[in-house]
């Protein structure tokens, strides 16, 4: 079981606390309606599935309620950082996203 | 390779199996193929097997970065059924049980197909109907599976306790006799040998770093930890890690890959004749042949690649199994592993041609995929060899994402994912 | 029936007997005893059926590794059987019932003992490779069979009338194992007030100190060194020591699954009392204290009832007071079974011959073993063994320079104990998905990089005397410490007559045979 640290309650936390909502930064097109079908996929199923750091969104449904954002590492497990849901990926870029770890590792 | 009969086993006990052949050779890797397939599971080595016996391609390699069979084909609960809702599921899963009957003799490898029968449990009105329209969609499909009354599912499985006043009462149960287990270690060593002696090389602890491709697009090999290799034809069949390998063919899948955890009991003398599913509880369990409860779980809520899982989802899966047998409770666990399960947002598999020339995919098959291992190696190959999807995986495209025409098989799926 | 029980030996209370069945019979044995220990107690080796050849099968540990001596166990009412249960984790209590597994008509006399007699055609894997023809066979005969023939112990048939419990504990500091490692790491964190939990899979605390007690710890016989330990960390408010513990499973963040045994000793539990208890420790920082496994030796018929451990042989002695035969022979490729063949001769059991596949070992040994009368084979090795249900002698030869065996003469004896070395027990470790690094000098798998915050300390870092482990413990507990953001006064536990020791791996011993064939022929 992990444990979570949620941005706005300040605390550490056992991942009971919290449900996961899928990976993070992925922003609903402001009108639908002008998307073609390939954006519309994308925005709707594809995913980076990094084998890496991995931005992704959490809620703390037993505790405050709100979602907020956290980057962890998908081969450890491991929390990078929890951050508010406004806030931007703290490495800064999307490279992470994109590039898995080394396949062998 | 000589093949195996009473006659071989004697002679092999009566000379103390001295002049024992390995069960397929350890393969050089070669410069070029005709066709590579990256994965060694029992879809990927049945493909290869396909190939070589029913289109005549044996200038074949399976690749794995780990050992043959290790992945989700080693750690599955051999759960093999076909009662899924939709008229495409049903073609392909019946496909798989069309094959598993008759594989042994196929492969001349016993791969233990035990047709025991596949019970699904209702706990609540809302099963009751959701079986129920299952059972009718399957039959007018050609799949059996009937409705049980609880004192019929008893009849049946002994150990089930239908008391009404049960945690999880039994309201009845929808039930496919063609259903059953498999041996899944000898699945994967059954297709490797029968493949093998087609000409297949099988190359094991050997990672794919990536699929390269030409000016025009289409693949040209694969860049791998023992060097490049040359192939036309590239076919990823790599459950969890297939997100991982598509990547770097700048191919990007709805694909989610999430942590899936089983244990398996100490082995006791046979107590329990069939499968039991419950939806409701998220568990599943059956008796292999050896006597070990076989106990399937759901998947963890996020994620992952660490092949590490959590205590309270087994904690739950374990209490609700006490729940409905409560015989079993004082039975000792003696193993637990985490698989990673690739996940599709519609639960149905991706089978089929992609974007690039040359490579096809094999991939989203989440929590269920062990069932399918005949079928869809057999329409996988055809895929490969004709460069066209068999009429069976032909509406299982990763286009259906951009179209729309999803095959939601959520509620036939075994577990929450 | 024999009493193989020795004066003056053991930590079982010799004031309170207590009754028990096994198939049938009562014995009689006393707190403190586990199955296995009484029944060596009375001369039973013979406590099992293995699972596929029904081959003979005794106890070969005295502790949780058992793969021979399981059992199924039952007290009174419906509900209340399980079967499988380690013989040599299983304490009696008055009322116990015990049935041996896998055998028909009886133990003795089981049928399925045609299997062994049809081994060449039952070989690994045989399965794979046959009944598949006709294929309608496979549902309606050969499956049926097959299955029946499997399984080891009969599944419960009644729900269980028991009820069990489960709770959540947090710690500073989680410590797995309470033998000479994890108690010094306990009490280096207990004085200095950091919040410990210590648990042990055994009844009591104390792990190999109580199968090979050395001399004096801190000038003190070991037994009143322990049970000063004991009182000084049950004592302290931030100490929680926890028996009967078994750790079950490390998961994520340092929770580590701990399944705690409450009523399986009583012979009355208290009404409405759990049976067990599920633990989910969160701890900080873990200690894995868990020491080392005695590695088993190949050779012909090293299965037999009366084959076991040289460790196991000591621990049936000076923890539960038991010589496990009258004559024994000692195979080892290490020192520590030398020193428990010590222990024996001490106690009045006859070393017949103590064989070392070595072809010299320290002069110290050589020296005490004369100074016992021990008859010493170094160079040598065991062949094979005679007797069916028990072992009644060994075949012994001189190791050739060509890897053969010549001068081959026949030894009597109705007990062999073996030594192949140790390997860390790094189970819980490897829960973490920790890496292992194999020790090319040493031979064994040592704990590499670790992915929780723990620190593995004693025999899982492939120390091998009590004094290493000792230190060693105290400088798990200084890492974690400081790790904690604490500083630790460090402590010094100092051990005398400790016996510490070396040998080599042997993948199989020489043999003349084929080694495809060697435990058939």
């Amino acid at each position: 079981m992990l444990l979570i640290h949620c941005p706005y309650c300040k605390e550490k936390l056992p991942e009971l606390e919290f449900e996961y909502a899928g990976q993070a930064h992925i922003a609903r097109p402001l009108n639908p309606a002008e998307q073609s079908d390939a954006e519309w996929r994308d925005y709707l199923f594809i995913r980076s599935n990094v084998r890496g750091d991995h931005a992704e969104q959490w809620r703390h449904t037993h505790g405050c309620g709100r979602y907020f954002n956290a980057l962890r590492n998908t081969v450890s497990d491991k929390f990078i950082a929890t951050y508010e849901i406004e806030q931007p990926r703290p490495t800064g870029s999307e490279e992470g996203e994109k590039s898995n770890e080394q396949l062998e590792s | 390779m000589s093949k195996f009969s009473a006659v071989s086993l004697l002679k092999g006990a009566l000379t103390g199996y001295k002049n024992v052949e390995p069960q397929w050779p350890d393969a050089e890797l070669k410069s070029e193929y005709d066709v590579i397939i990256v994965g060694a599971g029992g879809h990927g080595l049945g493909a290869a097997y396909y190939l070589a016996k029913e289109h005549g391609i044996t200038n074949v390699a399976v690749i794995d970065k780990g050992w043959l069979g290790g992945g989700n084909t080693g750690r599955n609960t051999t759960i093999i059924r076909s009662n899924y809702l939709y008229d495409e599921s049903a073609r392909l899963y019946d496909h798989a049980v069309d094959l598993w009957d008759g594989l042994s003799q196929d492969l001349n490898y016993n791969v233990m197909f035990s047709q025991r029968g596949v019970m699904m449990l209702a706990h609540n009105v809302h099963d009751v109907q959701s079986f129920k329209r299952h059972i009718h969609a399957n039959r007018l499909n050609g799949v059996d599976n009937v409705w049980l009354t609880p004192e019929q599912a008893k009849e049946k499985c002994p150990p089930l306790n239908i008391s009404p006043s049960a945690r999880y009462p039994v309201m009845g149960a929808a039930f496919q006799q063609r259903g059953g287990t498999a041996r899944h270690d000898a699945v994967a060593w059954g297709y490797a040998r029968a493949a093998a002696a087609r000409g297949v090389d099988i190359i094991q602890n050997c990672p794919v770093l990536s699929i390269e491709r030409g000016p025009e697009g289409a693949v040209t090999g694969l860049q791998t930890a023992r060097g490049f290799v040359k192939a036309k034809k590239i076919a990823v069949s790599a459950a969890g890690g297939t997100s991982v390998v598509m990547d770097t063919a700048g191919v990007r899948l709805p694909l989610e890959s999430y942590p899936l955890q089983a244990l398996v009991s100490e082995p006791v003398k046979p107590i329990f004749p069939q499968v039991v599913m419950s939806n409701t509880v998220h568990a599943y369990i059956s008796q292999s042949d050896k006597g070990e409860l076989v106990i399937g779980s759901g998947t963890d809520q996020y994620v992952s690649y660490s092949q590490r899982g959590g205590l309270p989802l087994i904690e739950h899966t374990l209490a609700a199994i006490c729940e409905v047998f409560p015989i079993f409770r004082r039975i000792r666990m003696l193993r637990k592993w985490g698989g990673v399960v690739d996940v599709t947002p519609d639960r149905s598999p991706i089978l089929g041609k992609t974007p690039v020339q040359g490579l096809y995919l094999n991939c989203g098959w989440g929590t269920g995929g062990f069932k399918a291992t005949p079928g869809s190696a057999h329409v996988f190959a055809h895929t490969i060899a004709q460069d066209e999807p068999h009429p069976i995986n032909a509406p299982f495209t990763l286009e259906r994402f951009e179209t729309g025409r999803l095959i939601d098989e959520a509620a036939a799926a075994a577990v929450a994912h | 029936m024999s009493n193989l029980r020795v004066d003056g030996k053991g930590r079982i209370n010799r004031d309170k007997r207590i009754r028990f069945t096994f198939d049938g019979v009562s014995y009689e044995g006393f707190e403190g005893d586990t199955v296995a220990s009484a029944l060596l107690a009375n001369g039973v080796h013979l406590m099992g059926r293995s699972f596929k050849y029904h081959r003979p099968r005794g106890p070969v540990t005295a502790g949780s590794e058992e793969p021979n001596a399981l059992i199924g166990t039952s007290r009174g009412g419906a509900g209340r059987f399980e079967p499988n249960t380690r013989a040599t984790v299983q304490e009696i209590y008055e009322g116990l019932t015990t049935v041996s597994q896998n055998k028909w008509p009886s133990l003795n006399f089981d049928v399925g003992a045609i299997n062994d007699k049809l081994h060449k055609l039952f070989a690994a894997g045989f399965y794979y490779k046959t009944f598949m023809w006709p294929k309608s066979f496979w549902d309606k005969v050969y499956e049926p069979v097959i299955r029946a023939s499997a399984g080891l112990g009969v599944s419960p048939s009644e729900p269980d009338a028991d009820a069990y419990a489960s709770r959540y504990l947090y710690a500073e500091l989680l410590i797995v194992g309470a033998g000479p490692a994890g108690l010094a790491a306990a009490l280096t964190a207990a004085r200095n007030g950091t919040d410990v939990v210590l648990v042990d899979e055994n009844r009591e605390l104390g792990g190999s100190l109580l199968s090979e007690a050395p001399a004096s710890i801190d000038g003190k016989p070991t037994e009143t060194w322990l049970s000063e330990c004991i009182e000084e960390l049950s004592t302290l408010p931030n100490v929680r020591l926890m028996t009967r513990s078994v750790a079950i499973g490390y998961y994520h963040e340092n929770m580590v699954g701990v399944a705690e045994k409450l009523t399986d000793h009583l012979a009355y539990p208290p009404a409405g009392a759990p049976r067990e208890r599920m633990w989910r420790i969160r701890a900080k920082e873990v200690i894995l204290a868990q020491g080392a496994l005695e590695r088993p030796l190949v050779f012909d018929g090293n299965d037999r009832p009366g084959v076991m451990m040289a460790s196991a042989a000591q621990t049936y002695l000076n923890r539960y007071g038991v010589k496990v035969g009258t004559a024994a022979v000692v195979m080892t490729s290490h020192d520590s079974a030398w020193y428990a063949a010590f222990d024996l001769v001490d106690a009045g059991v006859t070393i017949a011959a103590l064989v070392d596949v070595r072809s010299s070992v320290g002069d110290h040994l050589l020296s005490e073993a004369q100074a016992r009368g021990i008859t010493v084979k170094t160079g040598h090795t065991v062949l094979s063994v005679a007797g069916k249900k028990r072992v009644s002698g060994v075949q012994v030869g001189r190791v050739t320079g060509d890897g053969k065996v010549s001068d081959i003469t026949s030894v009597s004896c109705d007990t062999v104990l073996m030594s192949g070395g140790w390997t860390p027990s790094l189970h819980l470790f490897s829960h973490t998905k920790g890496s292992l690094h194999w020790d090319e000098e040493n031979e064994v798998f040592l704990p590499g990089e670790k992915t929780e915050r723990c620190h593995i300390a004693g025999g899982g870092r492939g120390l091998w005397s009590q004094q290493a482990a000792f230190d060693d413990g105290v400088l798990a507990a200084e890492q974690a410490l400081t790790s904690l953001g604490q500083t630790a006064k460090t402590i010094s536990v100092d051990v005398d007559g400790d016996r510490a020791g070396s040998g080599i791996v042997m993948e199989e011993l020489p043999s003349n045979d084929d080694k495809l064939l060697a435990g058939h022929l």
